[in-house]
């Protein structure tokens, strides 16, 4: 079965950086522990039935978010933009997630500064979820054998979710940003 | 024994949280911690460094590349290694570039302890093995099978 998952290695390098926090500021670690459980919670129990409102998917971005913004540098910035008002849209769980870590994945340097660029848009009857990150051509050693798994589980489980009604396009859009872009026609 | 050692992962929370135990750790004096690799590289080349808490997966450079670099040196004090990751995966590959220890996350002071006096072993043997040199000027004579062997001491 095709089924979304957060990556293991988001989920310990988070339980390290707050075992830290524990050390130093308890304020931020009680914070991140909340922000932990609710995505659990989430993938544990509503990612089960078929489908979830819009604000439980973006709900759960948002403290995928604020956990990877304890994780980077100063070098990182992160530019995260979401309706305040959102429509009660349902969509399939989980299919943000896999774009929105790519791009945490290939578009940070501890070296140069970049900004990842999150923002969701919605209409009527279609919902976009466009990611940008910097773009480094020059392949670099991380990007080991699972590069490009994550995409293709995604596009497996477009292709059964909403056939024929949607379009997920990515690549580079210039020589310094690479661009995901999903659209789902509700 | 003293040994100077540096912190290396691109998280710094995770950087804070090994620097909090490097300093709870007598024989270890927290040379420099660095974020990325390539800095690293240049900070290892000027200074002298007896131990390395390594993260594995970081952007620029991994721990694993940086580990094969340093050991393919072959030079005789080479800095310990002890990696720090999230990844159980690359176990195997740190026993490839001789790593002492390998801290998976989220560790605790204890694992910290084990790995530091792991590396204070390590660094031990390797100066008592530079301090046994053969002296030429001291030989003992032994007849084996009807021949004289030289033997340096």
């Amino acid at each position: 079965m095709l089924k979304a998952q957060i990556n293991p290695h988001f989920f310990f390098n988070t339980l390290n950086n707050i075992y830290s926090y524990t050390l130093s500021d308890g304020d931020v670690a009680r914070r991140a522990i909340t922000n932990l459980s609710k995505m659990m919670r989430y993938v544990l129990y509503d990612t089960q039935g078929g489908l979830t409102p819009l604000t439980k998917e973006t709900a759960f971005i948002s403290d995928y978010i604020e956990l990877m913004r304890l994780r980077l540098s100063t070098k990182t910035k992160i530019d995260y933009d979401v309706p305040t008002q959102i429509n009660v849209h349902m969509i399939a769980p989980m299919l943000f997630l896999p774009l929105i870590e790519n791009a945490f994945k290939h578009g940070v340097s501890n070296i140069t500064e970049g900004t990842i660029t999150i923002k969701v848009f919605q209409s009527a009857n279609s919902i976009v979820l466009t990611v940008t990150n910097p773009y480094y051509e020059v392949k670099r050693s991380n990007e080991d054998k699972s590069n490009g798994i994550g995409l293709l589980n995604t596009t497996k489980r477009l292709e059964l979710l909403y056939p024929g009604k949607y379009t997920l396009i990515t690549g580079p859009i210039n020589k310094t940003l690479y661009e995901a872009k999903l659209t789902l026609i509700l | 024994m003293i040994l100077n050692c540096i912190a290396i992962d691109d998280e710094p929370t995770a950087i804070d949280l090994l620097c909090r135990f490097i300093q709870q750790i007598p024989f270890l004096i927290l040379g420099a911690s660095l974020s990325n690799g390539i800095e690293s590289l240049r900070y290892i080349n000027e200074n002298n460094v007896d131990v390395i808490f390594l993260d594995i997966q970081m952007p620029d450079l991994s721990g694993i590349e940086l580990a094969r670099i340093l050991k393919g040196r072959n030079t005789i004090n080479a800095p310990a290694i002890v990696f720090t990751t999230a990844f159980d995966q690359f176990a195997l590959e740190g026993y490839k570039v001789d790593a002492v220890d390998y801290l998976l996350k989220p560790f605790g002071y204890q694992e910290f302890l084990r790995a530091a006096n792991k590396a204070l072993k390590w660094a031990e043997l390797n100066v008592n093995s530079l301090s046994i040199k053969p002296n030429d000027k001291v030989v003992i004579y032994l007849k084996v099978n009807s021949q004289k062997v030289k033997i340096p001491c």
